[in-house]
């Protein structure tokens, strides 16, 4: 034992790993910034359909979907881009990728249905199944009529004071913050963050700690999107949600979206990929998953029994406008 | 021959993995910086909110170091009264069960233990206090059953216990009671895991944000300094206090096993470490469908988890034992290994993207390799460390035998130190295995599509509501802890 100890310690963990891992070549890279339950599943299911190999890389509590565009650029700017396929949980950060030239122009036909404001021109990008930016509080601590009914209102003093917002550099409240700043214009955007810090509103690492934060008590009111509400609900938590008004009389709908990476390896699979990804069964799975995500075809919503929510209409290119100012605002004036 | 082609083989590897996760990556680092612009995006000036968040990981991880060191002084004694680790092999494998759990489970059972609103600063220095609490007991234990036993026996003859204790015995203890604060306080300041699951941001938090969202390495590198320069202190602290406590053997006198009292007062720290958080979370939320659902779902990725932490621990000791055997650079590699430590995990893998992510390299960018490197760059001091304390017994009796019939330094090591003290190496590789496990910064930048580390899997389940699937995944995740924690007790009590 002792003689050949050094050997076997060294080599038999790598005989292992390398035992227990799948080769990578041949296989449909997914970059995905939806929640890994509801991905997987999806993925799943188009795996046991066709037999392809789909592996996936999620994005984490700490980069969102800001973290995985990070590296669809490292990788491109690199000259090898290693994912096929970005199904991402929103739309602002697809269209900066697009403008870059990343991504590769497809029109699939599984998406003919889906409305035309929710595909990208020169079909880079498609955009299905929406979540929606709400405020989240605990009824019992919080009863209806003392709820703000603008998201201007929640920069006010006391509402400030009692209120949860995660960094808005990352994640659907970054696309949360541009669109005021597309919508209201700079100025009074501006005013907006600047009233919320002074008011001392918090500022956590993710929407789910926001809602998390309302939870225990450390704040009665959460910027946060529909499916933390919802799971959290599903958890016993008692938690709510309002539609806030944000112009026009509704809130900010953040859909999702798929593209197809430029020069990644399996181009062909990818395609096929894309297809599943945009088809009315998969946006049925996300209607139908614990996350709730709102069908953007209307027949799936009627099917579904499922309740357009108040919208504010953006034109989400402004959006993806807005966001170096947005960010720098951000920097600026809450994050400092 | 064999066995000069195991050294040599033992070597090699340990120098290619110290190139591999060291050299290139903090070449390609600095090249990078230097061909991206050296400003950073926002300038120099560090924020009021980087201050805040930089002074809130400092006080939160000098408390938890504070209330952690106190905890441990009842088993330290107990260790240290036995004279040997081995004299007391249940509660050491207790101990070491406890810390090979990731801690941040024991955050989401003391989540279900404690009252709503309760203070989440204090939440998050109980669960380190009572998560690394193992490490001073072993390492003020060791002092105490050396020095500090001899030094107080020799004291109490001409004076009071009490005297006895403050006045020989504190002196001589000094220098391991500051050498196992600072290794808690580096793990604490640098981790994100535990504080993230107690709903607070701290430096390691924003620093992986930046890390993840950042176009130009300096803007990771700037922020990045002053968390690496606190840490780098500590660390030369350590190793100033490593030199002075290196040389401390345990005493030659009998062993004792401690007072009832004293065991049932470790056995209730040890109960209320792991079992009592364990426990709620099993009582409120795991049902045996979900555990096996869990399994289903998740059991490749829980296995690469496992075996790619363990490669990295066996990685780790292999480099540690092939860079300081019969080398002059010794100093050296232990000093770069020492800044590779001290640097925040987001800046780790930022010089791991940076060094790997070129077209010539998918085959180790793209794969399980890169993630072990990364744990690898991130604990490897741990290694080298072991490696030292091994080598300190080249200078005994045994040694200067092996020398006189003509064995070289590096058979010395592999055919004489590495079993004599293979309780310590698997001892050091089981820590790294278990830090890797639970790491969450380190590998967040270089993850593949292979698989999906199983903490990030945790951690999700908790942001995503799903208790009982968190708390499933967490108890395979003890169980893969408590497997060579039974091992350690099996081996200790052969050896004791």
């Amino acid at each position: 034992m002792p003689d050949r100890w050094p050997c076997s310690v060294v080599i038999a963990p790598w005989v292992i790993v390398a035992g227990t891992l799948p080769p990578a070549s041949g296989q449909v890279v997914v970059y995905c910034s939806i929640d890994e339950n509801v991905g997987r599943q999806v993925l799943d299911a188009y795996k046991a359909r066709t037999g392809v190999d789909v592996s996936a890389i999620y994005d984490s509590e700490a980069g969102k979907t800001t973290g995985l565009v990070q590296r669809i650029i490292r990788e491109s700017q690199a000259g090898r881009p290693h994912a096929d396929v970005f199904w991402s949980g929103e739309l602002f950060n697809t269209i900066l990728l697009a403008r870059m030239g990343l991504l590769e122009a497809y029109e699939s036909p599984r998406a003919a249905d889906i409305p035309a404001r929710f595909h990208d021109r020169e079909h880079r990008w498609t955009a299905a199944a929406v979540r929606a930016r709400v405020l989240a509080f605990d009824p019992h601590q919080t009863p209806e009529a003392q709820l703000p009914k603008r998201w201007e209102e929640l920069a006010e003093g006391e509402f400030a004071k009692r209120s949860s917002i995660a960094n808005p550099l990352f994640g659907t409240t970054r696309g949360h913050v541009a669109a005021m700043f597309a919508l209201w214009g700079p100025e009074r955007a501006r005013s907006f963050l600047t009233r919320l810090r002074d008011g001392g509103a918090q500022v956590v690492d993710g929407n789910s700690a926001t809602v998390r934060a309302v939870m225990a008590g450390r704040a009665a009111f959460a910027f946060t999107d529909t499916d933390d509400v919802f799971e959290a609900k599903r958890g016993g938590a008692s938690v709510d949600l309002r539609y806030l008004d944000m112009g026009g009389g509704g809130t900010l709908l953040v859909p999702c979206s798929v593209a197809i990476i430029h020069g990644g390896p399996n181009a062909a699979a990818s395609r096929s990929l894309v297809d599943f990804l945009v088809s009315p069964e998969v946006e049925r799975m996300l209607a139908q998953s614990e996350a709730r995500f709102i069908p953007v075809r209307e027949a799936l919503r009627r099917e579904l029994n499922i309740a357009w929510p108040p919208e504010t209409i953006v034109d989400y290119n402004a959006v993806a406008d807005a966001m170096d100012e947005a960010d720098a605002a951000v920097r600026e004036i809450l994050i400092r | 021959m064999i066995r000069r082609a195991l050294t040599f083989a033992l070597l090699l590897t340990g120098w290619a993995v110290f190139v591999l996760a060291f050299v290139w990556p903090t070449i390609a680092l600095i090249a990078r910086c230097l061909a991206q612009g050296q400003t950073p995006e926002g300038g120099f000036a560090v924020s009021a909110r980087q201050w805040g968040l930089l002074w809130r990981s400092g006080w939160l991880s000098a408390a938890a170091t504070v209330v952690c060191v106190m905890v441990s002084l009842p088993g330290a004694y107990l260790i240290g009264q036995a004279r040997r680790v081995a004299h007391q092999p249940v509660i050491a494998a207790c101990q070491f069960a406890v810390l090979l759990c990731p801690p941040m489970v024991y955050a989401f059972g003391w989540d279900r233990i404690l009252l709503k609103g309760f203070d989440p600063d204090l939440r998050c220095i109980g669960v380190w206090a009572l998560w690394a609490w193992p490490i001073p007991v072993m390492v003020i234990g060791a002092a105490w059953s050396g020095s500090g036993r001899r030094a107080y026996e020799a004291a109490s003859l001409v004076a009071s216990r009490g005297a006895a204790f403050i006045h020989a015995a504190l002196p001589t203890l000094f220098p391991h009671v500051a050498l196992s604060a600072l290794i808690l306080f580096v793990i604490f300041f640098g981790d994100y895991g535990v504080p993230s699951s107690c709903g607070l941001t701290v430096y390691a938090t924003e620093l992986l944000g930046w890390a993840s969202s950042s176009a130009r390495t300096i803007d990771v590198v700037w922020p990045a300094t002053a968390p690496t320069a606190v840490t780098l202190l500590v660390l030369l602290t350590i190793v100033h206090f490593w030199r002075r406590c290196a040389a401390d053997e345990p005493g030659d006198g009998a062993a004792f096993t401690g007072s009832p009292l004293l065991r049932l007062i470790v056995l209730t720290f040890l109960m209320v470490s792991g079992p009592l958080p364990m426990g709620m979370l099993v009582a409120r939320f795991a049902s045996f469908e979900t555990i096996i659902e869990a399994f289903r779902t998740y059991a490749f990725d829980l296995g690469c988890s496992l075996g790619v932490a363990m490669v990295s621990g066996v990685a780790v000791l292999a480099m540690g034992f092939g860079v300081v055997t019969g080398t002059r650079l010794r100093s050296l590699t232990t000093a770069w290994a020492m800044v590779f430590g001290a640097l925040p995990g987001a800046l780790i893998g930022e010089a791991l993207v940076t060094a790997y992510n070129r077209p010539s390299l998918g085959w180790l960018y793209d794969h399980w390799p890169i993630v072990a490197l990364a744990y690898v760059a991130r604990f490897g001091w741990i290694g080298l460390l072991v490696a030292l304390l091994v080598l300190r017994h080249r200078v005994g009796d045994l040694s200067a035998q092996a020398r006189t019939d003509g064995a070289t330094e590096s058979g010395i090591l592999s055919h004489l130190l590495i079993p004599m003290n293979w309780a310590l190496s698997a001892a050091g590789v089981a820590v790294v295995a278990a830090l890797s496990l639970a790491d969450l910064s380190a590998s967040a930048l270089v993850r593949v599509p292979t698989y999906n580390p199983i903490a990030y899997t945790v951690m999700d389940k908790f942001h995503r509501f799903e208790d009982g699937m968190m708390v499933a995944l967490s108890l395979w995740l003890v169980g893969a802890a408590i497997l060579p924690a039974l091992l350690l007790a099996w081996a200790l009590r052969r050896r004791g």
